[in-house]
This record gives structure tokens, C-alpha cells and sequence, in this order.
């Protein structure tokens, strides 16, 4: 079998196995080869399942031959941010402290996947902990870009992105606090949605903050991302914080056309200014809408600096709540920048921990007034920027820190403090051939809207159709 | 004469503060690099606490989350 199968989005590959043009197994062994070629220069991946994958393939092609009913995902292989608990597997969080840590249950968003047939393949590199969106690992070893391997995929799902976009599994699940599905999609030039706050239950899920950790997938294409949040959305049991609203056919959305559909832009994108190729990719994408009939309308979004530091105020006091005691017992064993973010948070107050929850109604109401009264849906940069270099995020725990997280937060962050669902959609490239992304966010629960806004743009570009060729080998 | 204007979490506090409350110590570089990261965050964080009313409280974020789920410009989508 040749590469080209690995080209296949992931609902091509799910139906070329349903109809027996080729089988899983086939697939399987033929993502195995070439994470086993590639692993040494992105090194994407944590741990490789791979006696469990060819059997698991294997048992799906023999599901297959006997005209067993067959789930949307049938023998497709996947592979996860390593933070999604498998029963008996190791679930490193990407840390020191949890490399040995094998949970006792199944999260439920890999309970889904296996119940619509995935194959799941491993467990994806990622920042320590899931604390850090330029996607360093200091424990496992940076994760690269394959468009450039001197560049970082974004983080904190760093594996995720750059294992889909090298074309070596059809699709991966990421964790999403301050913008972690989002960027290393934007960066890598993937789709990739965190849904509504709820939207995804988050048991068995490592947390990094109850509040604002979302789970989401990042694929090549809308649909395919539909596909895989479909699986993953709506009620849970065992979550109660998994909301119970009923689960639309997102796919079916992929189809629907945006003409009609009014999106709302800030000239000044919440105060925070892009590079100018981030601009220009904007504007372009603005005009592609209009083409498809998609009304522009001006609105005046909230001052994201201040919205960035609420969401802060949050996640490290939740993330300090729940590292408090390994702090204390094991502070060397977490790199020093991951270290002073969690930290920072035993320096936050009770009052104002929950004044900034207490804020968020008030917030998203603002941010409701100033765009979903007029639009359907607001368009902003992902990150305002094309991937870094590895070096010029190498700045660890020093002064220029909060710098850097500004630099690739500053327009995702707040949505997480919203609560709102938010998709990344690729809008081109750089002069030097890095993706550029941008991101579609609608009313909650709306994530419909999302994907077909998403899909249609994609019906129009090519963007997501374009392979890294693995440069700066 | 001018009183210099005091930070509230400067390096000293912090490293009071980690070994009062949480019982551990942290060195003179880690607490300025504390310092330095939490300022501006508590900074902007008390800025917005102006927005703040006397009976608001967390719940209210879902409340506002199922209004908007429902409401909106043309409610185009499912």
C-alpha cells in the first residue's frame, strides 16, 4: 500500500474500509510505518500501541467480513493528546510525576471512539501537564512542526497536531484550556474545535482546571472533525458536568450553505494586533465569505488583555489546587516553566478566584451584546502569528514568559473564560510556508454553525488539501 | 515626599506567603519571577473587579449560557 492512502481524509479512509477497498489492518500497519519513519525527527508521539492496534484492526476486518453492523470510525486509525485514560495503559499527562501512571478506568470520550470502531494507535506528545501553547516538553523531548521541524506545533497538543498534520494517524482528541486544541491546529494547518463548556464530557480527562478544560478533535478536514465531535459530544453519566442538550447530525451542517449568515468582525481584534500576514490572511478570508454570500458586519469586541488575566485567575488557581500536594513533595520534578505557572496560583486569593467567576456571566453577557446581537458568528486570528521557532520559545521561566503566552493566547484564551465554542479553520500559509489559522466562534452549543462554516470555506480553498513535505530535515 | 507606590505581590511577600500558607519555600529568583508574572494578572484582575455587582455569583454564567443558547442574531443553525 502506498502513501497515498495516508492523503485519504478520515471519512474517505472510514468508507474505503467499510467497502472493503482496503482493509483496516492495511491502514493500520501502513500509519504504524511511517510513525515508526517519522518518530525520530517530530517525535509526536509518547507511546505506540502497536501489537493492540493490528489486533484490534485485525478483529474490525473480521467485523467487516461478517456484515456486522459497523460504527462511523470502523478501523480508522486515531492516537491522543497522552492524557485521555485507558484502563491499564500508561497516561502520562506529559509529566515526570505521572510517567509510570496507569488508570484504573476508561475515559469516556475513548469509551465513544471504541464504541464507533476507532483504532487507537498510542499516546501523543504534549506540554507537561497540558500547561504551555508553544507545546515544549522537557521530560519527552520537544514535539516539532512537520512543516518545519525547527518550529513549534503549538501547544499544549502539540502530538495531536503534528501526528495528524504529518499524515500519520486521520484524526487525534486534544484538551483545550486556554486555546490548546486550537493553536497547535492553527499552527500545523488543521480543523480543530473545542466545543461549548459541557459540550464533551471530561471524565477521565487529566484536568488542568474544572472550569475551563474542554476536550476537542483536531483532523485535516470540517467534516471529518464533525464526524469525530460527534462522537465524542453530549451526555454523561458519570460527568455531571456534561451538558444534556441533544447532539445534532454535525456532519449534515457541513453541507449547508453560508449564504445569509452574518459574521462580525473587530477591525482592532480586541486590541491585540497581528503580524501583518495574519492581517492580509484575515481580510483574504473575509472577501472568500462575501463571495459566499456571507454578510460583514463591524462590532467592537471587549479588551482582551483583561479578559486574558480572568481566565489566568482560574486556571492557575484550580491547576494550583490540584498540584498543590506534588508542589510541595515533588517541586523538582516538574520543568521550571510549567512549575511557575501552576505556582503563581497558590498566590492567588479566595476573593479573587471567585470574583472572576463570579465575572463571567457578567462578561459573557457583554460579549453577547457586542456580537451576537447583530451577527451570527465572529471571525478572529487563532494565534496572531505563524509558528515560532523552537528557540525563540525557549524562554523558560525567565521575564519574557508572559510575553510568549500572550503572543500565542491572547485570542483564544478569553473564549475559554466565555465558554464559548470555537473552531480553527486554515487560512493559508506564510511567505515561509507555515500555516495560518483562524477561528470561527458562535453562541453556545451552536458548534453546528462552526463546522458549517468551516466546511464551506474548505469547499472554496485548498489549504487543508496541502502536505508538509517535512522541511528543515 | 513622594510615597513609591508598592506592588502588592512583590518578591518578599511571596516567599512569605508560599512558606505561611502553603509550607513551602521558594528561593529569592523563583519568588521575583512570581512576583513578576502574578502583578500584572492581579493587576487587570482587580481592574474588572469594578464590573462586579453586590448579588452576582458563578451560577450565573449557565444561566446567561442558556439564554444565549436559544437567542441571537438569525438563529440560522439546527
Amino acid at each position: 500500500m502506498s502513501d497515498a492512502i495516508l492523503e485519504y481524509s478520515l471519512t474517505e479512509v472510514a468508507a474505503g474500509i467499510r467497502k472493503r477497498e482496503f482493509s483496516s489492518e492495511e491502514v493500520t500497519r501502513n500509519c504504524l510505518e511511517k510513525i515508526e519513519e517519522l518518530q525520530p525527527k517530530l517525535n509526536c508521539f509518547i507511546s505506540v500501541y502497536r501489537e493492540e492496534a493490528i489486533k484490534a484492526a485485525k478483529d474490525a476486518d473480521k467485523a467487516t467480513a461478517s456484515g456486522d453492523e459497523l460504527g462511523s470510525l470502523h478501523g480508522v486509525p486515531l492516537a491522543h493528546k497522552d492524557m485521555f485514560y485507558r484502563r491499564g495503559f500508561i497516561s502520562t499527562g506529559g509529566s515526570k510525576i505521572q510517567r509510570e501512571f496507569r488508570p484504573s478506568y476508561t475515559a469516556t470520550v475513548l469509551h465513544k471512539l471504541d464504541a464507533a470502531g476507532a483504532i487507537h494507535v498510542g499516546g501523543l506528545n504534549m506540554s507537561e501537564f497540558a500547561s504551555g501553547p508553544a507545546g515544549q516538553n522537557e521530560h519527552f523531548g520537544d514535539c516539532r512542526n512537520p512543516w518545519n521541524i525547527e518550529c513549534a506545533p503549538g501547544g499544549s497538543s502539540s502530538g495531536s497536531g503534528a501526528a495528524v498534520a504529518a499524515r500519520l494517524v486521520y484524526g487525534a482528541l486534544g484538551s483545550d484550556t486556554g486555546g490548546s486544541v486550537r493553536i497547535p491546529s492553527a499552527l500545523c494547518g488543521l480543523v480543530g474545535i473545542k466545543g461549548t463548556q459541557g459540550r464533551v464530557s471530561r471524565r477521565g480527562g487529566m484536568p488542568l482546571s474544572f472550569s475551563l478544560d474542554c476536550f476537542g478533535p483536531l483532523a485535516r478536514t470540517a467534516l471529518d472533525c464533525a464526524r469525530l465531535f460527534y462522537t465524542i459530544a453530549g451526555e454523561d453519566k458519570k460527568d455531571p458536568t456534561a451538558g444534556k442538550e441533544p447532539v445534532p447530525d454535525y456532519e449534515a451542517m457541513c453541507s449547508k450553505e453560508v449564504k445569509g449568515v452574518c459574521i462580525g468582525i473587530d477591525p482592532t481584534f480586541g486590541g491585540i494586533k497581528p503580524s501583518d500576514e495574519v492581517s492580509e490572511m484575515i481580510t483574504r478570508t473575509i472577501k472568500q465569505y462575501e463571495s459566499l454570500g456571507a454578510k460583514i458586519i463591524e462590532i467592537s469586541l471587549p479588551d482582551q488583555d483583561e479578559l486574558n488575566a480572568l481566565s489566568n485567575v482560574i486556571t492557575r488557581s484550580e491547576a494550583a489546587t490540584i498540584h498543590r500536594k506534588w508542589l510541595k513533595e515533588k517541586r523538582d520534578d516538574y520543568s521550571p516553566q510549567v512549575r511557575r505557572r501552576i505556582e503563581i496560583g497558590l498566590g492567588i486569593s479566595a476573593t479573587r478566584y471567585l470574583e472572576a467567576l463570579s465575572l463571567r456571566s457578567h462578561h459573557l453577557q457583554l460579549y453577547n451584546n457586542a456580537a451576537f446581537s447583530s451577527c451570527d458568528v465572529v471571525l478572529l486570528p487563532t494565534v496572531g502569528e505563524a509558528a515560532p521557532t523552537l528557540s525563540e520559545i525557549d524562554v523558560g521561566d525567565s521575564d519574557e514568559l508572559p510575553q510568549m503566552l500572550r503572543r500565542l493566547t491572547g485570542y483564544t484564551r478569553p473564549i475559554n473564560y466565555y465558554g464559548l465554542p470555537s473552531i480553527n479553520v486554515p487560512g493559508g500559509f506564510s511567505s515561509t510556508g507555515l500555516p495560518l489559522g483562524f477561528q470561527i466562534i458562535g453562541r453556545p452549543y451552536h458548534e453546528g454553525q462552526l463546522f458549517q462554516m468551516a466546511a464551506a470555506f474548505q469547499h472554496i480553498t485548498d489549504y487543508h488539501k496541502k502536505s508538509p513535505a517535512l522541511s528543515g530535515t | 515626599m513622594k510615597q513609591e507606590k508598592k506592588t502588592t505581590y512583590d518578591s518578599n511577600f511571596m516567599e512569605l506567603l508560599f512558606a505561611r500558607l502553603h509550607g513551602h519555600s521558594v528561593n529569592e529568583a523563583d519568588a521575583e519571577g512570581l512576583s513578576k508574572m502574578l502583578e500584572p494578572i492581579n493587576r487587570l484582575a482587580e481592574q474588572a473587579s469594578n464590573g462586579l455587582n453586590f448579588d452576582d455569583e458563578p451560577a450565573d454564567f449557565l444561566r446567561v449560557m442558556n439564554e444565549m443558547t436559544n437567542t441571537g442574531y438569525n438563529n440560522t443553525d439546527e
